[in-house]
């Protein structure tokens, strides 16, 4: 076999594989990061308040923050994508650059944005319909917008829109926002610029060289010219299918200590079958894989 | 004997030196002040591939060092031009930028195709194949 074997390989640079890599770094374990985004879906969230340490900071901020405490502990992060995990001896973690071998797989690959399949989401990427609030929300200035969907991820876009915006429309399908943080759902009720929309479902998006309105299943045609979608998380769960891991409702199923079904691949943060899915959970997570991943590297000697 | 392999190394070096000095830079930075310049005009010798971004933006700074490293392999096939959207909202606004990472190919002075949203390697490849051939 040429190259070297690492003894934990980690799938994912967001919080959970980041916070796994600071934990196998201090255990002195041989570690590599392979993720695509460091950093992954809260480095483009607006305000992070809710992990301890920081009372607000950018996704991208706090990503930088634990991408240099993993650097600092001489862990290697290469951004590329993984396109098959193998068990052999070892396990193969093929990328997009070449093929890397660990004795243990920590898979931490998250989640993707949910679509929403409808007329007009296509053909206006970039023309008005954007995933990205963080990234976008600049080029809304004195315009109209409306957001899709009612989480913290909806309200927090909302609320940072609102600082551009002259009016944002926020699309929900339920009569309330109960399901978001209450803090988020203050600030949003305190927030003139917004207007929730509730009971409405977006049915289309139509213009003509850039998006002009929406259509909703309630029969309402509002004038907008921005489209921002979050309307929740899908689990990105290609490599843990491959190896025919156990999954329950697209989540991979772990124990307590971060166990998957097949053995020697732990996984960690959003992909796995846990209650909660927030930057806090997902890092604890990656903490309990990493301790994991450790014991059983000294109990195989 | 010494001497012969020192003057050798020693050409060697300058040649080495002057290539560097000719080679063309495959990627730079526009503003709003330059892009007719630099994209516009240019796109009409050799394709420019505008990737518009900001340092707030999470995807752009993936997609970047992609971009500059397919830039190197495609070695002066075509030029890289970076605009910062945030320092240049002329340029973005003319050309309609209102999602970035977005990526303009431009060939004789005009959008030939274009990207939205941070793609990997391979992919980026392949669209960039499709307009200008392999590397």
């Amino acid at each position: 076999m040429e190259g070297e074997v690492y003894d934990i390989i980690i799938v994912g640079s967001g919080p959970a594989g980041l916070t796994a890599a600071v934990y196998a770094g201090r255990y002195l374990m041989k570690t590599l990061v392979i993720g695509e985004l460091s950093g992954g879906m809260i480095s483009e969230a607006h305000k992070v308040c809710n992990f301890p340490t920081y009372k607000s900071i950018s996704g991208m901020e706090l990503t930088q923050k634990m991408v240099d405490q993993v650097k600092s502990l001489g862990v290697e992060i290469r951004n590329e994508r993984t396109e098959e995990v193998r068990k052999n001896d070892v396990f193969e973690v093929k990328t997009t650059e070449g093929v890397y071998h660990g004795k243990t797989v920590i898979l931490a690959t998250g989640t993707e944005k949910r679509k929403l399949d409808i007329k007009g989401e296509k053909e206006f990427l970039g023309k008005g319909v954007s995933y990205c609030a963080t990234c976008d929300a600049g080029f809304f200035k004195d315009k109209t917008v409306a957001i899709v969907g009612g989480s913290d991820a909806a309200l927090t876009a909302a609320l940072l829109l609102a600082e551009y915006a002259k009016k944002v429309y926020i699309i929900y399908r339920k009569d309330n926002f109960f399901r978001a943080e209450p803090a988020w759902i203050k600030q949003v009720e305190a927030e003139k610029k917004i207007e929730p929309v509730f009971n409405s479902n977006i049915t289309e998006i139509k213009g003509g060289s850039l998006v002009e309105s929406i259509k909703l299943d309630t029969g309402k045609e509002l004038a907008v010219d921005g489209v921002f979608v979050e309307i929740g998380l899908i689990p990105i769960t290609e490599l843990a299918e491959k190896l025919d891991i156990k999954l329950e409702k697209g989540h991979i199923v772990v124990d307590r200590m971060q166990r998957t079904s097949v053995p020697g691949i732990f996984a960690a943060g959003d992909i796995t079958n846990n209650p909660l899915k927030q930057a806090i959970t997902a890092a604890a997570e990656g903490a309990i894989a990493a301790t994991t991943a450790y014991e059983k590297i000294k109990g195989d000697g | 004997m010494d001497e012969l392999e020192r003057i050798r190394q020693e050409k060697m070096k300058q040649f080495m030196e002057k290539s560097k000095g000719d080679k063309m830079e495959v990627e730079i930075e526009v503003n709003d002040n330059n892009f007719e310049e630099k994209v516009i005009e240019q796109s009409k010798k050799v394709p420019v591939v505008v990737d518009y971004w900001a340092v707030w933006c999470a995807p752009c700074l993936m997609l970047g060092p992609t971009l500059e490293k397919l830039a190197k392999e495609y070695n002066g096939k075509f030029i890289l031009a970076k605009l910062n959207v945030d320092e240049n909202p002329v340029t973005s606004q003319k050309y309609a930028v209102m999602s970035i990472p977005s990526v303009k190919m431009f060939k004789d002075g005009g959008v030939a195709d274009e990207f939205v949203g941070a793609m990997p390697e391979p992919m980026v490849k392949s669209w960039l194949e499709k307009n200008i051939g392999k590397a």
